[in-house]
């Protein structure tokens, strides 16, 4: 498949990424709950509860969350003539929440 | 080969991938703002945390899962890996529903 450079190309991809790689996460995070509650899993809770996963994944997380705000809004408002501009204020809004985010941890 | 595996309703899944998308967001903020950065002390083992909680899991295997579902129907051409995935998927989903379920309901006792 051939993809072009463009933002909203790029946003496409970076959602399936994002989207894929937070999937995991939460199917591991469901695995190591189960553990905490029955024995075992301890290493994969200490993988899933470290600072660089957790500094990824957050981003990943508001990263997927706006770019799926964004989707809602051009899929049910006239989302074809704004949606570059909504990335962009979507990434302003990201890059916020995700310095607040990141001194909260 | 345009159907196969597939369920004949596009339409729903598209749709229901938003809804769940909008109610994962408000119980993920939920989730992340009184768990994981402690804005209030929280009982998990409350049955409004455990209806959250259970409605969370569900929420999100429907949406993992049709978001992976969406993946093989775009990069996977061979028919067989598309209907082990298919199958995958399924399992997957019944198996983590099970932990999430023997998980959350006896949270706290």
């Amino acid at each position: 498949m051939l993809y072009r450079w463009q933002t909203g190309a790029t946003a496409w991809l970076l959602h399936r990424i994002t989207g894929a790689a937070v999937g995991i996460y939460l199917l591991l995070h469901i695995l190591g709950q189960f553990g905490m509650k029955y024995g075992g899993f301890e290493g994969l809770r200490n993988f899933l509860n470290a600072k660089a996963v957790v500094v990824i994944l957050m981003a990943f997380l508001i990263y997927h969350t706006l770019n799926g705000v964004r989707e809602l809004i051009v899929d049910f408002g006239n989302g074809a003539l704004y949606h570059k501009k909504l990335f962009w204020v979507m990434m302003g809004i990201g890059g916020i929440v995700y310095v607040v985010t990141l001194t909260a941890l | 080969m345009a159907y196969q595996t597939s369920s004949g309703n596009g339409a729903f899944h598209w749709l229901f991938q938003r809804i769940s998308g909008i109610l994962i967001a408000i119980i993920l903020f939920i989730h992340l703002g009184a768990i994981h950065f402690g804005i209030s002390t929280v009982d998990l083992g409350s049955p409004t945390w455990k209806v959250l909680h259970l409605a969370f899991v569900v929420l999100l295997l429907y949406h993992i899962l049709m978001g992976f579902w969406l993946l093989v129907e775009d990069y996977v051409r061979t028919h067989w890996i598309r209907i082990s995935l298919y199958g995958l998927a399924w399992v997957v989903g019944l198996v983590f529903f099970i932990l999430g379920v023997v998980t959350i309901v006896p949270f706290g006792t």
